[in-house]
């Protein structure tokens, strides 16, 4: 048993393994004529202009936006690179001499190719082919079409296809490249065989609506839980995902802006994994896994140059059906702190505390702090040159990621990630 | 007297008696210098003028009302027979002095769609009152570089805006956008020691003091000549601009 | 460890604390945020030839005349602080010059101080007169139809065209204060550049634009006339506003 939940959770850790990719969207700066700075804080994390931008579908709004109106030569076509040495260590404190994991390459990192902007006066869209992650090939991570605006209110926008959630800190747009940390977003109590991530892009229906500058939002997402056996062959696996947040802005003060938000996740998986009937899955195989929880977000100092700091609190429940020989439903408390300071234009450097404590296990003779996680992560990104076209940046950074009883004979293991590379953005 | 101290006083006193035959030295005073002596310059055009093309008064037909049907042409270069260059703007460049600006306007006038006069000059703070003599919307849209611009539309024939110019500047460029071959200089100075040349290439700097100056002339197409010319009291001279034709 | 953290709380505490805190724009704190948001178009110099400025028509402002064209001073003046905020906070419709709406008031404050700098009229000048807007009369069809009467007799078909598309027989040769060539707006678009209120249409012709062919008509316009000439061009534009 205990075997089985421990390959289970190095397998939902090799799954996160890989980097991801980091977004910004040069297209939009060659197409507006604006330097990556003025939608990103520092790319990837969008800023509240970024979001904005972002919330409207992709538009400024003034009339400039819809393709009519652009230069016949401009392609919404844009591209990622981040080729990078990764140095990957996992021990356990058993025996620090024996490494479980150790590896130290130059890898491609990933490379993504990608169309996004507006289809017309009143949708817009992003599609993305091609996706690779040292060398291997995912084609179609992401493409959805959005329906802007519906009724000429900015309360009613919908967007159908696999696109990401509205999370309180997007991990498409993180600094970080180790996939050493936000663990919080994917996690489970040990022992659960569902693989729902509530980072990741899932295939569905998002409503969303905004007022004007975004101060004020909400989303709630229908889906197909990505991963899911037999998932691609109807809508069985369905999830849902919700999110509100709220931003004060302050004229005067050490604080700039305060915006804080609840947000919820519920999603199904099948519990019995060999079973696959043609008629689809019973509802009583499929069994519940829950987050709840909000986030903090405060800027300091001043606007354009701002020191950001997130405190991001996640509850999550797991239901005993999804877990084997599980006692009781597994709960969970988890969550991340993070600073990101942007002490000028091209530099930005952060840290961020991961955690998650079990509070009760759903697997019998686990005790209660089994798989409990702790992560510290540093980074720092220098931008060489941003223009209107295509950017590039040094980036390093370092994870620390501590796992109670993670290893076989239930000592701790402790991974570290150093990545270094370069990000180029076309 | 011991050698060193004599070297330093024949020095002193040899830097005075230099000092007072400087014969450059500018006219400074915290008034307003005027006098007797007079410039005259006459301003001639070295080679054929280029051809002066019809202007488009047909774009509006109140211009070609205005104007009786005549063609008119263009002002850019305007010289006679005898190769006389007329509305070339000639001034001191360097007197120095305080000069009241008088309280009378200045009238620029917009009439058969035209600015006339097409070239002139004010004294900084001297009203300028701009005249629509047309029944037709002109604008008056001065360029200054140093004094602020404004844009004003006059639609109706008789209305009269009254502007200032506070500060000296080089001569800039008027126009209005409506008709866009109307075309006008205002040059604006701190001093009455300025003229256009007429008919005959001719303009007179009257009252000036005893010195030495520096006389400009500018035209608008064949740029700035300048000369040092040095009278005395009560003395006229004469002094010929030649601008050579491009 | 303990001597780290209480370090990096006293860097974060200076940095916030010097941020400042009051309702004048810090002019150093405003540079910070041309260079994230305004540089691309409005050149690190403020000549407005930034890097995007030859893709861009009409070109991104020149900062270093003082020449703005949504003002509520009369034509030449300088505006006031508060028409660039609006300026900076709604964008400008048609151009690229986006909304900064979701930028802190301070923020924007501050990058008006910062552009303020570019010239020295701003310390030179005495502070200009401000248009006095009058109430706004109902807008009836006979308000419109005198409206109509005025846009007649000020001759706006010169360049606007007889029927407000931008057609007039001036229309073909115009040029800005830079050289740069510019068209009468086409007043049935759907959306002013300026701004759609009736405050923005009436400030336009009574102030004239800066830089640009448009005139002040403030010297022959009577205020109720300009209200009807106000009511006039918005049903030309209502005909044709675009939906979002």
């Amino acid at each position: 048993m205990m075997r089985k939940a421990q390959l289970l959770f190095v397998m939902t850790l090799a799954f996160n393994l890989w980097p991801k990719p980091a977004h910004a969207t040069p297209a939009f700066a060659r197409k507006y004529g604006v330097r990556c700075t003025v939608c990103h804080e520092a790319w990837p994390v969008l800023n509240d202009f970024g979001r904005q931008f972002r919330d409207n579908g992709y538009r400024m709004n003034l009339g400039e936006d819809d393709p009519p109106m652009t230069d016949p030569a401009y392609w919404p076509i844009y591209a990622l690179a981040s080729p990078q040495y990764r140095f990957d260590l996992l021990k356990s404190h058993d025996n620090k001499d024996l490494a479980l994991l150790r590896s130290g390459q130059f890898q491609q990192g990933t490379f993504v190719l990608g169309a996004i902007g507006t289809v017309g006066a009143h949708a817009s869209y992003l599609v993305i082919p091609l996706a690779v992650v040292n060398g291997q090939t995912v084609g179609f991570p992401a493409g959805w079409i959005r329906f802007n605006d519906i009724a000429n209110t900015p309360w009613l926008n919908v967007k159908l296809g696999q696109n990401e959630p509205d999370l309180p800190f997007s991990r498409i747009r993180d600094l970080d490249m180790t996939s050493n940390s936000l663990v919080a977003y994917s996690y489970h109590t040990p022992g659960s065989v569902s693989q729902f991530d509530m980072a990741n892009d899932e295939m569905g229906i998002e409503i969303m609506g905004h007022n004007r500058g975004s101060g004020t939002r909400y989303s709630v997402n229908a889906f197909n839980v990505g991963g899911s056996p037999a998932q691609n062959t109807k809508f069985n696996t369905p999830g849902t995902y919700g999110h509100v947040t709220h931003e004060f802005q302050f004229r005067n003060g050490p604080l700039t802006a305060l915006e804080v938000g609840s947000f919820a996740s519920y999603a199904t998986w099948p519990r019995n994994l060999t079973q696959t009937p043609p008629g689809g899955l019973g509802t009583d195989n499929l069994k519940a896994s829950e987050k709840y929880g909000g986030e903090v977000h405060a800027w300091f100092g001043q606007f354009a140059l701002p020191i950001h700091a997130n405190f991001t609190f996640i509850q999550g429940r797991d239901d005993k059906a999804l877990v084997p020989g599980g006692v009781r439903d597994g709960l969970f408390n988890g969550g991340f702190a993070q600073v990101i300071a942007n002490p000028k234009l091209p530099l930005i450097v952060f840290g961020r505390f991961d955690f998650v404590r079990n509070r009760d296990q759903s697997l019998p003779n686990a005790s209660r702090d089994f798989h409990d996680q702790t992560g510290y992560t540093i980074g720092a990104k220098h931008t060489f040159e941003f223009t209107t076209r295509a950017e590039y940046a040094l980036f390093v950074n370092y994870s620390w990621l501590r796992v109670k009883q993670g290893a076989s004979d239930l000592t701790d293991t402790t991974r570290q990630v150093l990545s270094a590379g370069i990000h180029f953005a076309f | 007297m011991r050698r060193p101290y004599f070297v330093l006083m024949m020095t002193f006193v040899t830097g005075l008696i230099a000092y007072s035959f400087q014969a450059t030295y500018p006219v400074h005073a915290a008034q307003s210098p005027s006098g007797t002596a007079r410039i005259i310059a006459k301003v001639v055009l070295n080679g054929k003028a280029p051809v002066a093309g019809r202007l488009p008064m047909g774009a509006d037909p109140a211009c070609l009302t205005q104007n009786g049907g005549k063609a008119v042409l263009d002002p850019t270069v305007e010289a006679d027979a005898n190769g006389n260059l007329k509305d070339v703007l000639v001034y001191v460049k360097d007197i120095v002095g305080s000069y009241p600006a008088p309280t009378t306007p200045f009238t620029l006038d917009q009439s058969g769609c035209m600015y006339k006069p097409h070239v002139f000059g004010v004294i900084a703070g001297q009203p300028v009152e701009i005249l629509n003599s047309d029944p037709t919307l002109h604008n008056i849209h001065p360029l200054p570089r140093v004094n602020p611009g404004f844009n004003i539309g006059q639609p109706v024939k008789g209305l009269k805006s009254i502007k200032t110019f506070a500060k000296p500047e080089a001569p800039f460029h008027v126009r209005c956008d409506v008709h866009g071959w109307m075309s006008a200089y205002i040059g604006v100075f701190s001093h009455p020691f300025f003229g256009v040349s007429n008919d005959t290439g001719q303009v007179e700097l009257k009252n000036l003091p005893a010195g030495t100056f520096q006389i400009q002339a500018w035209q608008e197409k064949y740029g700035i000549q300048t000369q040092s010319v040095t009278v005395a009291a009560g003395e006229s001279k004469e002094i010929v601009f030649t601008f050579k034709a491009q | 460890m303990r001597f780290a953290i209480v370090v990096l709380f006293l860097c974060m505490a200076t940095r916030i604390l010097a941020s400042g805190a009051d309702n004048v724009g810090n002019r150093d704190h405003g540079k910070i945020v041309y260079e994230r948001y305004c540089m691309t178009c409005h050149g690190e110099r403020g000549n407005g030839a930034g890097e995007f400025a030859p893709y861009t028509n009409p070109k991104p402002r020149d900062f270093r005349k003082g020449t703005f064209k949504w003002r509520s001073t009369p034509s030449g003046s300088l505006p006031l602080v508060s028409d660039l905020e609006r300026t900076i906070r709604e964008g400008v419709y048609w151009t690229a010059m986006p909304s900064f709406f979701v930028l802190n008031p301070r923020a924007r404050a501050d990058v008006i101080a910062y552009l303020q700098s570019f010239s020295d009229r701003w310390t030179s000048e005495q502070p200009a007169p401000l248009l006095v807007i009058p109430p706004e009369p109902a807008n009836t069809s006979a308000s419109v139809q005198r409206g109509r009467d005025v846009y007649e007799a000020q001759s706006c078909a010169k360049c606007h065209g007889d029927q407000g598309m931008g057609d007039g027989e001036s229309s073909k040769t115009l040029v800005d204060d830079w050289g740069n060539p510019i068209v009468p707006f086409d007043l049935t678009k759907g959306h002013m550049k300026g701004g759609s209120s009736s405050e923005d249409l009436y400030r336009v012709f009574m102030t004239g634009l800066n830089g640009t062919p448009m005139p002040s008509f403030s010297d022959t316009i009577k205020p109720d006339e300009a209200w009807d000439l106000v009511h006039y061009i918005q049903s030309l534009n209502a005909q044709n506003r675009r939906q979002k």
